[in-house]
């Protein structure tokens, strides 16, 4: 994968949990511009790594570098302020706010001096962006957050991350209880975004397939270890991937027997 | 005739009790801190008061916003300096830090004015007003009228500004505040500076009731009795469970025997944790995790 200017790099970092290691020593690289996925299991780590980069676990080691410079243990609207923000696993609205006020509490993390004056159109325009991405939350904007449905939720967190306008969005398992007509309508949304505006996205996933036809390069996580490293076309090419992750059983061997890769591989 | 008489002055002591109700609520659900403290803050903010007006010789009017701004700036560090350094710490903990700092403050205070009481004048002390047969002290009416002004601009503050729909979103889901950016923490500092004033406006009001003296924190138990009547953690609920308290112990006075009076707001608190645990205007769902 060829990188030219890293918005994000991570490199080396190590999270634990009291006694639990979380994650053993990560490295990946995110270039501006680019649709970036990782990729793993129940409990490999991809939560954790999205909250360390966000400042809401502090990394026990190693380097986080955002534009070039570190932002390794700051607070966590601190780094939302400098333009990289995190819609958190399981949506995490503000129930009882409208979803207009939901929309609203976003621009809190805008760089300095936008959102204080004149501003105002800018912030408008903004939400008028969001809601035709998602026009389920304009006719919804009066109602409280809580009362949506979950695809809803989903929509009002990524729109609430868009009013701050960031320069880099974390998306932490944005299928998460979807129906697979959601999950797509979402990704291709996540798709649109990064087309019209250049954001540069990285999210986690459990849906591999959904992920890996919609970013543009992608890792794999296993037990806290990032095990794989390519583009989203070369990794969906490779036989265990496509085995792991994609459910696509490799073709019978020559004995007659179903080669599986699972027997005779692992990523340790 | 007597009722209304009556019912007149329990709003006006109920007052008192719904804004102290009111900055133990708006701290609970900032910081997740039941601040036993409040009271004394509310007695030392009396002591202040006294001593810029009798002691430094300074005009009521001019007292009230020092007292104000002083007791809330306090508060506000007090979040800073020392409430902020156990944030995540199970409740218990800030159960005993605010019990431990109520204990300073009295000591403080009564290290520093000496234990006896005293009293100061406010300009409407001693006047009476008619209201059709109804005599009432222009002091109550004032009370009542701060407290229904400082509510109603406190309504418009949390629900139609920026900052104050921001302090409902750090209460609904702080990390979700955080990740947007909102500066939680100053947030939180602001919240308690708030709750200071409030309850420093509180202890000026009351005071010229009462006496200025130590055994002001006592209210912080009738309040405490407020907010579990009208439904913890709910702020229109404290402002009911306060004027309703107030009533309560003015009706008592009369029609019930002997010092009831003075137990009452604590029966009602009980009853109504055995019988009603939610209150009137408790929230219906569970807590948030």
């Amino acid at each position: 994968m060829s990188v030219t200017a890293a918005l994000l790099s991570v490199r080396n970092v190590e999270t634990w949990y009291g006694p639990v290691c979380a994650i053993r020593g990560v490295s990946l690289e995110v270039a501006a511009g680019r649709i970036v996925a990782v990729l793993g299991a129940n409990g490999a780590g991809k939560t954790t790594l999205l909250n360390t980069i966000a400042g809401v676990i502090d990394p026990f080691k190693g380097v986080i570098e955002y534009r070039g410079a570190p932002i390794q243990r700051r607070d966590p609207d601190a780094i939302a302020r400098l333009g990289l923000t995190l819609v958190p696993e399981g949506r995490r609205v503000f129930p009882f706010l409208t979803v207009a006020e939901n929309l609203a509490m976003g621009t809190f993390a805008r760089r300095a001096g936008a959102a204080r004056k004149g501003d105002r159109d800018g912030i408008a325009a903004d939400r008028e962006r969001i809601y035709g991405w998602f026009p389920r939350l304009k006719e919804r904007a009066a109602q409280h957050a809580g009362l949506l449905s979950g695809g809803e939720q989903q929509m009002l967190a990524i729109g609430r991350a868009m009013m701050a306008r960031p320069d880099l969005l974390l998306l932490d398992e944005p299928s998460l209880g979807l129906s697979p007509l959601l999950t797509r309508e979402i990704f291709s949304i996540v798709t649109r975004i990064n087309a019209e505006t250049g954001m540069t996205i990285l999210l986690v996933e459990q849906n591999a397939r959904a992920a890996l036809e919609h970013a543009h390069d992608g890792y794999i996580m296993e037990l806290g270890r990032i095990v794989a490293a390519d583009t989203c076309a070369a990794l969906m090419q490779k036989d265990d991937v496509r085995e792991f992750y994609l459910g696509m059983g490799a073709s019978a061997g020559a004995d007659g027997r179903k080669r599986r890769w699972k027997r005779t591989k692992t990523w340790r | 005739m007597q009722v209304l008489q009556l019912a007149i002055n329990g709003v006006s002591v109920g007052a008192i009790y719904a804004l102290v109700a009111l900055g133990l609520t708006l701290t609970y659900k900032a910081t997740e801190v039941l601040n036993f403290a409040h009271g004394d803050v509310l007695m030392l903010a009396a002591f202040i008061g006294w001593g810029l007006i009798v002691g430094w010789h300074w005009p009521f009017w001019l007292a009230l916003p020092a007292t104000l701004a002083l007791v809330g700036i306090a508060a506000y560090g007090l979040e800073r300096g020392v409430m902020r350094r156990i944030a995540g710490q199970p409740q218990f903990a800030g159960v005993m830090l605010t019990i431990g700092l109520a204990f300073m403050i009295r000591g403080a205070v009564s290290m520093g004015f000496g234990p006896e009481s005293r009293k100061f004048e406010t300009p409407f002390s001693g006047h009476t007003t008619h209201l059709g047969p109804v005599v009432v002290a222009d002091l109550n009416l004032a009370i009542i009228g701060a407290v229904l002004a400082v509510t109603a601009a406190l309504f418009v503050f949390l629900t139609r500004t920026r900052l104050g729909v921001a302090i409902q979103a750090a209460s609904q889901d702080q990390l979700a505040a955080y990740l947007s950016g909102i500066r939680v923490k100053r947030l939180n500092s602001l919240v308690w500076g708030l709750a200071g004033a409030l309850a420093a406006l509180a202890g000026m009001l009351l005071s010229p009731i009462t006496l200025v003296d130590i055994s002001l924190w006592f209210v912080l138990l009738k309040s405490l009795a407020a907010l579990v009547l009208g439904g913890f953690g709910s702020a229109p609920g404290a402002i009911v469970g306060g004027l309703l308290i107030g009533l309560i112990e003015s009706f008592a006075g009369v029609y019930a025997p002997g010092a009831i009076k003075d137990v009452v707001a604590y029966i009602v608190l009980i009853v109504v944790l055995v019988v009603w645990p939610r209150g009137l205007l408790g929230e219906a769902h569970g807590r948030r995790v």
